[in-house]
Order: structure tokens, then C-alpha cells, then sequence
């Protein structure tokens, strides 16, 4: 049977000029800088906020988060280029599949980049999806 | 929840109708009719965290790439006598009907029928708890429906295989139901061919449950082997009639 949990997570950007989000979640004990997912699991976003400052938010996946420093590559740039109001995509109510986890090591993140450091607020609504 | 005729909205079984307990390791069946529903119209129970601390965590919380260890739902407003293990109940004719709702779902479940015990197995490799995060099965997510029938005790292991430190909540929909057992040798076989509409849940594996036949004297109940589909009908009632003696 096909189950699937919708993860919406939040960050903020800091005083640099590009990064990777602390995200927060009302499951997390404690922020994450990645999701990591298990095996078979597969990672939609279905939508994404950005307000405050003007920069790109950016999706990245790496093959394995367990390495000492993940190499995390980026898949999807979103550009928000008005400070207000809050740009919301989505694609026509259909999610985007980022990620499928082959072996559990599999995870993704959300980095930023500005010209000018300035406070982006992100908010995104990712879906894990799985056969039980 | 189901289309099925015998369930409500919510999973559970209308009061008339047929609920089946089986058990794999003797490939038996339960048969019993729902008399009465103790908590109709108040099926939710919010318990919160699970019983479980690790560490310097919050109470609760499933740190990253972890297993609990095992977890059973204490409840302190309880009588201490029964207050550890908010199912396990010693009552005749008495079952309880629960999904439990594990939150968050990427949390990996594992089922111990009976508590204490891993009943899966794949050709002879046992998801054990020390394996819980990596192994390939044996485990399920987010909601499991099962039954609390008297005396048998189960057990929960909460695996993380994230890398996230999480925390677990847990809540229940259940339905407390007065049983009466299927004694009719012909009810019998056409809930068995569902020829009678019915709902079955398992209970455990393939390990013996123990308390089994003290379960079945207070359900006033006999365990009815399941009979494979192509046995004539005279044979099958007879086979039936042997377990009801």
C-alpha cells in the first residue's frame, strides 16, 4: 500500500551571502542542515515560500549524507526577485519528485545565495512517499 | 475508512457483526460476535510521547539512526496493577480494537506479538532491534491495527532510520467491544468463506503466544483451524465441530 507523509519545514537565512538553511519541524527535537531519508523512500516538494530579502533559494541532493562532508548538488534554483510578496511554487498541484533513497543514504537540503546578505524567510512543503 | 459492511467509518466493527482474531503460529481463527461497543461515539485517545527517554533527549524523542527499545503504552491515571500496560486486561469476554497511529510516520514500527518476542523473519534472519534501523523488513509505518483480546501481552520498537532526532507521538482509535463467541459449526464456515460478511485482524507470527488457552477460557472461545477453501462442506463442518468439542 502506498503511504506518504507531508514534511513542511522552515528556515531562515543568515548575515551571509550564501548558505545551506537550518530547517525546523514541529518532529525535529533540534534543527537539521539536511534530510536524510530511508531506503525505498522517495522526496517530493510541493511547494515553497520565500519572503523577506531578494536571493535564489536552491534544492540540492547528495548520494551520501554519511560521508564526512556530504557533496550536495544542486537540482532546482528558485529566484525570488521582489521582497514582497511571498512567491509560492508550485507546479499546476503537482509535486516535484527531488529525491529517491536507494540506500538509505540519500538526503536533501535548501541553500541560499544573495548578492547582498539579507534575511530570506523559506518555507517548504516536501512529501515522503513509500510502499508498506 | 473501509467499505467493507461490517466496519464503520473509522475501522471499527458494528455492533452485530462479525470480528476475527487469527493466529498465525497455530493458523487458527477466533470467531466472535460484537454484542456491544463500551465506547461508542468515543473513539479517540491522544496519549502524546511514547514511554521511552534516551539519553539527554525530551521524553519521547527517537534520536537519529536509533531503535527504542521495547515500548508498551503505560497509563498512570490507571489502577497500578494495570497501569504499565494500558491493554493488557484480564477481562471475560472483553476485546479491544485499536489502530495506533505512530507519528511521525517515517518512523519504522515493528510489531512484538508476544511482547518480548520478534515474530518476523525472513528464512530465518530476525529483524532484532540492534538491526532495527538498517534491516530490509519486518517493519511497518505509521498506523497498525490490531486487537487487545484478554492476558496477551505486545510490545513496540520504534526505529529511526533518519537522520533526524524525532519525536514520536502516539494516539489511538479503538473500540471496546463486549464479545460473544461464534459457537454455530455453519456460522463458522461461511465466515470462513465470508460467505458472512466479517473483519479479521492478526495477531502476532509465527511465535506461540503464551496465554493463548487462558485467553481462550475468558473469552469463552475454542480455536477454529482454518480450513483450506476446497475442503468439501461436510468435511469442513466436521473439522469444526472437532475444534468446538
Amino acid at each position: 500500500m502506498k503511504k506518504s507523509f507531508l514534511l513542511t519545514v522552515h528556515g531562515t537565512t543568515t548575515a551571509t551571502t550564501s548558505g545551506t538553511l537550518s530547517l525546523y519541524n514541529r518532529w525535529f527535537e533540534n534543527a537539521v542542515t539536511a534530510i536524510q531519508i530511508e531506503k525505498g523512500m522517495t522526496i517530493k516538494l510541493w511547494s515553497l515560500e520565500i519572503s523577506g530579502a531578494i536571493g535564489d533559494i536552491l534544492i540540492n541532493t547528495t548520494e551520501d549524507n554519511t560521508e564526512g562532508s556530504p557533496t550536495f548538488v544542486e537540482r532546482l534554483r528558485y529566484s525570488q526577485g521582489q521582497t514582497f510578496p511571498a512567491l509560492i511554487i508550485d507546479k499546476n498541484n503537482r509535486p516535484i519528485p527531488i529525491l529517491t533513497s536507494s540506500d538509505g543514504n540519500q538526503a536533501v537540503n535548501i541553500g541560499w545565495s544573495q548578492s547582498v546578505a539579507a534575511t530570506m524567510y523559506v518555507n517548504a512543503t516536501f512529501e515522503v512517499t513509500w510502499e508498506d | 475508512m473501509s467499505k467493507c459492511p461490517v466496519l464503520d467509518e473509522k475501522g471499527l466493527v458494528k455492533v452485530g457483526n462479525a470480528f476475527v482474531l487469527h493466529f498465525p503460529f497455530n493458523n487458527s481463527i477466533v470467531p466472535l460476535k460484537v454484542l456491544h461497543r463500551a465506547n461508542e461515539g468515543s473513539e479517540e485517545f491522544e496519549y502524546g510521547p511514547p514511554s521511552y527517554t534516551s539519553g539527554t533527549h525530551e521524553a519521547g524523542v527517537i534520536p537519529a539512526s536509533t531503535t527504542s527499545s521495547e515500548l508498551v503504552f503505560s497509563y498512570s491515571r490507571l489502577e497500578p496493577a494495570t497501569a504499565p500496560d494500558m491493554w493488557y486486561h484480564r477481562e471475560s469476554n472483553k476485546v479491544y480494537h485499536v489502530f495506533i497511529h505512530w507519528q511521525p510516520e517515517i518512523l519504522r514500527v515493528y510489531e512484538r506479538w508476544p511482547k518480548g518476542t520478534t515474530p518476523q523473519e525472513f528464512r530465518g534472519v530476525i529483524p532484532s532491534s540492534d538491526l532495527g534501523t538498517s534491516i530490509e523488513f519486518g517493519f511497518t509505518h505509521g498506523t497498525v491495527e490490531t486487537a487487545f483480546p484478554p492476558v496477551i501481552r505486545a510490545g513496540w520498537l520504534l526505529a529511526n532510520p533518519t537522520n533526524i532526532d524525532l519525536r514520536a507521538c502516539v494516539s489511538f482509535t479503538y473500540g471496546e467491544y463486549e464479545t460473544e463467541f461464534i459457537n454455530d459449526p455453519q456460522v463458522i464456515l461461511d465466515i470462513i468463506r465470508r460467505y458472512i460478511p466479517n473483519h479479521q485482524v492478526r495477531i502476532g507470527g509465527k511465535i506461540e503466544i503464551p496465554g493463548f488457552e487462558e485467553m481462550l477460557d475468558l473469552l469463552h472461545a475454542k480455536a477454529i483451524p482454518i480450513i483450506p477453501s476446497w475442503t468439501p462442506p461436510n468435511q469442513a463442518l466436521a473439522a469444526i465441530k472437532g475444534a468446538l468439542q
